[in-house]
């Protein structure tokens, strides 16, 4: 289970930190995620690369996600039954909001 | 048949005790379960295969990690919730565990012991008095033990009394016993840390990162400076603005002055007159790096032209070439700001602290009633002291209004 504090400190979560663990549906390296990213949402994001080692770093010591390789300095990143919770309950929170997003979007069309 | 055997340092040198369960395999004795808080490893009999072992630590894995079971390269034999045990039948296989949780665990051990120890020297060297006693008392306890007790005139009846007789003896053993296990502890992490570094992908070498067709060799570097190609430009604490370097780089590639080699320490830029070009720079600050970072950031197109000589607290000057838009390091306002943040901190942290001491030593000096204010003797030491507080208080100052100039630039977007 993920902590109170983690929890808190996540969600709701920056558009980045989402995509980001959005991205290791399967184990990715940080280049990989920072590729996958930019072709998922057609270059509407391109993470910066000082972000990405940041954000993973600071997932890593709170254990959303692990280490699935690192033989040739190429960190290999998996997510953590932990990561696993917290992004289901990210994909709950914004599922919510596209359904609101949906029913409120006519009346601001003019 | 069943097997346990008792292996109680085998996580200072876990690669070791992997080889280990290897070849107790190879003998015929599969792993079955390592009892963690006892020590114990308990095998059961099986037919000899080659077959490796990998124990892994991480905290809260809860299992063994459903990915490395399938495709049925790895087979699980065991977990509890923070280590868990795999074999596989394969020599290289695609993708094993890293060893970082063991080599972050260890380092923190080597650090207290470490600390410990340097408290046992110390106090040893303190008081030669009491390492000579101890000494004595190991001759003395190196055999002679029953004749000593025989020749007592008073034999220890009570509880008490036998208590107090052999912890007399006792006592230096034990003490000599957790020293003996703290050096081992200290020297054997020593050695073993060093290979699962190395395990876990890092080296110090990081000749890897340089961008070794922009940048010039030392060689090429001092034939051009002879033929007057090269321009040197020297800044004196630049550090501690790194926006405004930042800027100054991009102007001066803008104007077609490419940088092609920074000085060891930082100070120095070199620039060959070239083409413009447009270039994004960006100094980086970090409070520890590791090769991943040095990777990353190079796949991402960045190229590296300094980084500090020491892994912690570095600063990187990384340059990246572009064409229209002008890539960014740090890609959103969240990141740009914490990174802003955490250099502005360290620095100012570290300075004001000495800032305080040589004002309070400047205070001293001026009102000591020991000391003649108007002395001229005085004099010297009050203004070196004054220009050195005023320099580090102005490098504090410096840092922080970064970090301000950094937020401001988010305002205004």
């Amino acid at each position: 289970m993920i902590s109170e504090k983690v929890r808190k400190a996540y969600i709701p979560m920056s558009e980045t930190a989402y995509y980001i663990l959005l991205s290791l549906s399967e184990p990715r390296h940080g280049y990989g995620i920072i590729k996958f990213v930019e072709e998922l949402t057609e270059n509407r994001i391109i993470l910066g690369s000082g972000t990405v080692y940041g954000t993973l770093a600071k997932m890593y010591k709170d254990k959303l996600i692990s280490i699935y390789d690192d033989k040739d300095r190429k960190t290999i990143y998996r997510i953590t039954g932990d990561g696993r919770q917290l992004i289901l309950l990210e994909i709950e929170r914004v599922k919510k909001v596209y359904v609101n997003t949906l029913t409120q979007e006519g009346y601001f069309h003019e | 048949m069943n097997k346990t055997v008792f292996r109680p340092f085998w996580s200072y040198d876990v690669v070791k005790t992997e080889e280990w369960l290897s070849q107790m395999h190879a003998d015929g004795y599969a792993l079955l379960r390592i009892h963690f808080a006892a020590r114990l490893f308990y095998f059961e009999q099986t037919v000899p295969a080659a077959v490796f072992y990998r124990i892994v630590l991480e905290k809260k894995s809860n299992g063994v990690p459903s990915i490395y079971l399938e495709n049925n390269i790895y087979a699980a034999v065991c977990s509890t919730s923070n280590y868990y045990v795999i074999r596989t039948e394969e020599t290289e296989p695609e993708a094993a565990p890293s060893y970082n949780g063991f080599l972050s665990r260890n380092k923190k051990i080597k650090f207290v012991v470490g600390i410990i120890l340097l408290f046992v020297v110390m106090l040893l060297g303190m008081n030669l008095m009491i390492l000579i006693t101890l000494a004595g008392a190991l001759l003395f306890s190196g055999g002679t033990e029953t004749v000593f007790f025989s020749d007592l005139a008073h034999t220890p009846q009570t509880p008490i009394e036998v208590f107090n007789a052999v912890m007399t003896f006792a006592f230096p053993v034990i003490v000599l016993l957790t020293i003996t296990w703290l050096c081992y502890t200290y020297f054997k992490l020593r050695i073993t840390n060093r290979q699962l570094e190395k395990l876990c992908g890092d080296t110090l070498d990081l000749s890897f990162t340089l961008p070794k067709d922009t940048l010039l060799s030392h060689a090429e570097m001092k034939k051009m400076s002879k033929n007057n190609k090269v321009i040197k430009k020297s800044k004196i604490a630049w550090i501690y603005a790194p926006d405004k370097v930042e800027i100054w780089l991009e102007k001066m590639e803008g104007r077609g002055y490419h940088l092609v080699r920074m000085s060891k320490l930082g100070n120095s830029f070199y620039f060959i007159s070239s083409e413009p070009r447009k270039m994004k720079f960006h100094v980086d600050y970090q409070n520890s790096t590791d090769p991943s970072y040095y990777n990353l950031n190079k796949e991402s197109g960045w190229k590296l032209f300094f980084t500090s000589i020491s892994r912690t607290q570095s600063n990187n000057v990384w340059g990246n070439e572009y064409t229209d838009e002008p890539p960014m390091f740090y890609s959103d306002k969240e990141s740009t700001l914490k990174h802003a943040r955490r250099f502005a901190l360290t620095y100012s942290l570290s300075f004001l602290p000495l800032c305080a001491m040589y004002i309070f030593a400047m205070g001293k000096f001026y009102f000591a009633d020991f000391f003649m204010p108007q002395n001229p003797i005085f004099i010297g030491p009050f203004i070196i002291y004054a220009v050195v507080c005023i320099e580090l208080g102005s490098f504090a100052v410096r840092t922080i209004l970064y970090y301000f100039r950094v937020k401001k630039s988010f305002a205004e977007k």
